[in-house]
């Protein structure tokens, strides 16, 4: 697994933040935020197996193995206190971590964090109801699939399109695993960050999650998305992050 | 505590209206919303004041003809307390409420915003206004004077050259206004009041500078000449009091193309350029200027250039009792290692908000943005002297 560690001023930083990225990303989505914090604490950036510059893995991963390789990284570093700070999908292996191994993990960041059931439309159900379908009659005549009516009906999220085989699977598992009853067991701090005008992880993900851990804060980022709070959203996050590890200290 | 509203102002008759509007929705969305209240005000080309969320959206622009409904004309109107903006169509029965803010954020580049006049209308309203005050934002962003001043500080500047466009001439001969131009070739010819690299050349005859000085008084009544910098490399540093004392921010030299950093190059550069992957087009990432690949604190100046740099920034910022955080550009001969200040932008295209991120100690975006604001009110609160509090000035006594 890919790992990258920030130069800092200092060695004997007390905290350490390690990143995890979203879906299709790499560290590098998450560098501008972690160098904002490169003076401050000890910073790792991680690519997650399949992701970025780490190797896809051979089987296809649940988001709790993650959580597992996870585990073995942090244990593979000296003892201090240490942050998860999430986007997107890394929020799902940050939850199943923070549920499975509460003794590793100080404190979280989810930012723009899945896990939770996205209330749909209407007209998304219907579509998804034929789809659903279409997928089942392709897999009983492959042949079809060549025709360029199917084709130009794009199946699958973006996300899904672009990924190899193994990382489809990944994908389906982990977008199909509801973290309600992980999200209960995290007994961390939480600090949750959604974009409001977010549409792939809306923000009463965030007031969900809230509910159901006992030490979480919710704040929403006004005029931003799934993908610009990394983006022009950045100092916005950077400041919630910075007062929240203030408070945890 | 209640959030203060903030309108974000941009727009304005001005020829860098357009780079306006995106400096106003960068900081809309950076400003901390946990602290202010913010919302859009706009005025386009043909001073029609907008409100309303549907200003936002980058897509909107130029507005067109039939509104979005979420975009709202309105008045800015005096003479009843403290100024504020009243929607001008209402219901059929009920005229819409007026709009009360308790700060003006100025995103203004160039006329009327930046200039002075946009805040002297502040003051008249009574209305805390981000960035320099009416007198310094004039003489700052009137290069001539500006030099005038550094010349009596002690700082460089190039010598220059002032021309007048006739008044009331519709044909005139350029050479009577060039003839008197006793400056060795090569010259550099720019607008009196523009900013933002606007119609400035370089010109080696006396031909080129007859056709530059009259593409410049296309644009502004009046032309500076000064001699080409050989050898020209720029630096800019933005300066602040908004963190307590006058403190300076990461030197940057940006990346030039041509001998001249001409509009285009400045701010077209980038495009429309996208953000992050899957951010829509109306919301796309607003590099602007900083798009542009720009080196911070570079290697090649001197540690007495630098000291330079950052003593003549704040002695002007100084002296002029500035506000907000100013950029201020220095011209440097890489060859000879001179220095001259060139010119200040009171409000700075995104606010130079690279310049901070790249300061010591770092200062982001949305920090720098609250400061701004904050100073306003703190701006606004040493003049909060009441009328009545100066007895010995009443002359009408109360009833």
């Amino acid at each position: 697994m890919f790992t990258l560690k920030l130069k800092s001023a200092s060695d004997n930083l007390p905290l350490r933040l390690i990143w995890l990225h979203g879906w299709g990303h790499s560290h590098k989505a998450l560098l501008p935020l972690a160098e904002y914090f490169q003076d401050s604490a000890e910073n790792y950036l991680i690519d997650l197996p399949g992701f970025g510059e780490s190797p896809e893995p051979d089987k296809p991963l649940d988001t709790e193995d993650y959580a597992d390789l996870l585990q073995d990284f942090i244990s593979s570093l000296p003892p201090k206190d240490t942050v998860l700070i999430t986007h997107s999908f890394g929020g799902r292996v940050a939850i199943e971590a923070a549920a499975k191994y509460p003794h590793s993990i100080k404190a979280m960041v989810l930012i723009a964090s899945p896990g939770l059931k996205v209330k749909r439309s209407l007209g998304f159900k219907i579509k998804a109801f034929f789809m659903k379908r279409l997928s089942r009659l392709i897999r009983r005549f492959p042949q079809i699939k060549s025709l360029p009516v199917i084709r130009s009906l794009k199946l699958g999220s973006a996300d899904y399109r672009n990924a190899s085989p193994i990382m489809r699977q990944i994908l389906v598992k982990s977008v199909n695993k509801d973290l309600s009853l992980k999200a209960m067991q995290v007994s961390c701090p939480v600090l949750l960050l959604y974009g409001a005008e977010d549409t792939a992880t809306p923000s009463y993900l965030g007031k969900r999650f809230q509910e159901l851990m006992p030490d979480a804060k919710y704040s929403e980022l006004p005029m931003h998305d799934h993908y610009t709070v990394l983006a022009s959203g950045a100092p916005l996050v950077e400041n919630q992050i910075e007062n929240f590890l203030a408070e945890i200290k | 505590m209640a959030r203060k509203k903030i309108a974000v102002f941009f727009g304005e008759q001005s020829f860098e209206h357009d780079i306006s509007i995106l400096t106003g929705l960068q900081a809309i969305k950076v400003i901390d919303q946990s602290k202010f209240e913010v919302f859009p005000v706009y005025i386009d080309l043909n001073r029609n004041w907008w409100t309303g969320n549907g200003l936002l959206n980058q897509d909107n622009y130029p507005l067109a003809v039939k509104q979005p409904k979420d975009i709202t004309k309105v008045k800015f109107c005096l003479g009843d307390g403290v100024g504020y903006l009243q929607p001008v169509s209402g219901g059929i029965f009920a005229a819409k409420k007026p709009i009360y803010f308790d700060a003006a954020f100025l995103a203004f580049h160039g006329d009327f915003g930046e200039t002075g006049a946009f805040q002297g209308l502040m003051e008249s309203a009574g209305i805390p206004y981000t960035g320099c005050r009416m007198l310094a934002a004039n003489v700052f962003m009137n290069k001539v004077t500006t030099k005038q001043l550094c010349r009596t500080l002690g700082i460089p500047v190039l010598p220059e050259v002032v021309l007048n466009r006739p008044e009331n001439k519709a044909f005139f001969d350029v050479k009577d206004i060039t003839k008197d131009v006793n400056l060795p070739f090569p010259l550099c010819v720019k607008p009196l009041h523009l900013g933002s690299s606007i119609a400035v050349s370089k010109v080696t005859t006396k031909e080129e500078l007859d056709s530059a000085v009259i593409k410049v008084f296309a644009l502004d009544n009046q032309a500076i000449v000064e001699p080409f910098v050989e050898n020209l490399e720029e630096y800019n540093v933005s300066v602040t009091r908004i963190f307590g004392e006058p403190s300076c921010s990461a030197i940057e030299r940006p990346a030039k193309k041509n001998a001249i950093l001409d509009f285009a190059d400045k701010y077209k550069a980038g495009g429309k350029g996208k953000g992050v992957k899957g951010a829509k087009s109306g919301n796309a990432d607003i590099r602007g200027l900083v798009s542009l690949s720009r080196e911070y604190n570079p290697k090649e100046l001197t540690k007495e250039q630098r000291e330079k740099i950052l003593s003549w920034a704040k002695t002007l910022f100084v002296a002029m009792d500035g506000n907000g955080a100013p950029r201020i550009d220095f011209l440097c001969n890489t060859k000879t290692g001179e220095l001259w200040l060139g010119e200040v932008n009171p409000i700075p295209g995104s606010f130079a908000f690279y310049l901070w991120e790249n300061a010591e100690p770092k200062v982001n975006f949305t920090k720098l943005l609250t400061a701004i604001i904050e100073e306003a009110f703190a701006e606004a609160g040493k003049k909060s002297l009441a009328y009545g509090t100066l007895k010995d000035n009443r002359i009408f006594e109360d009833k």
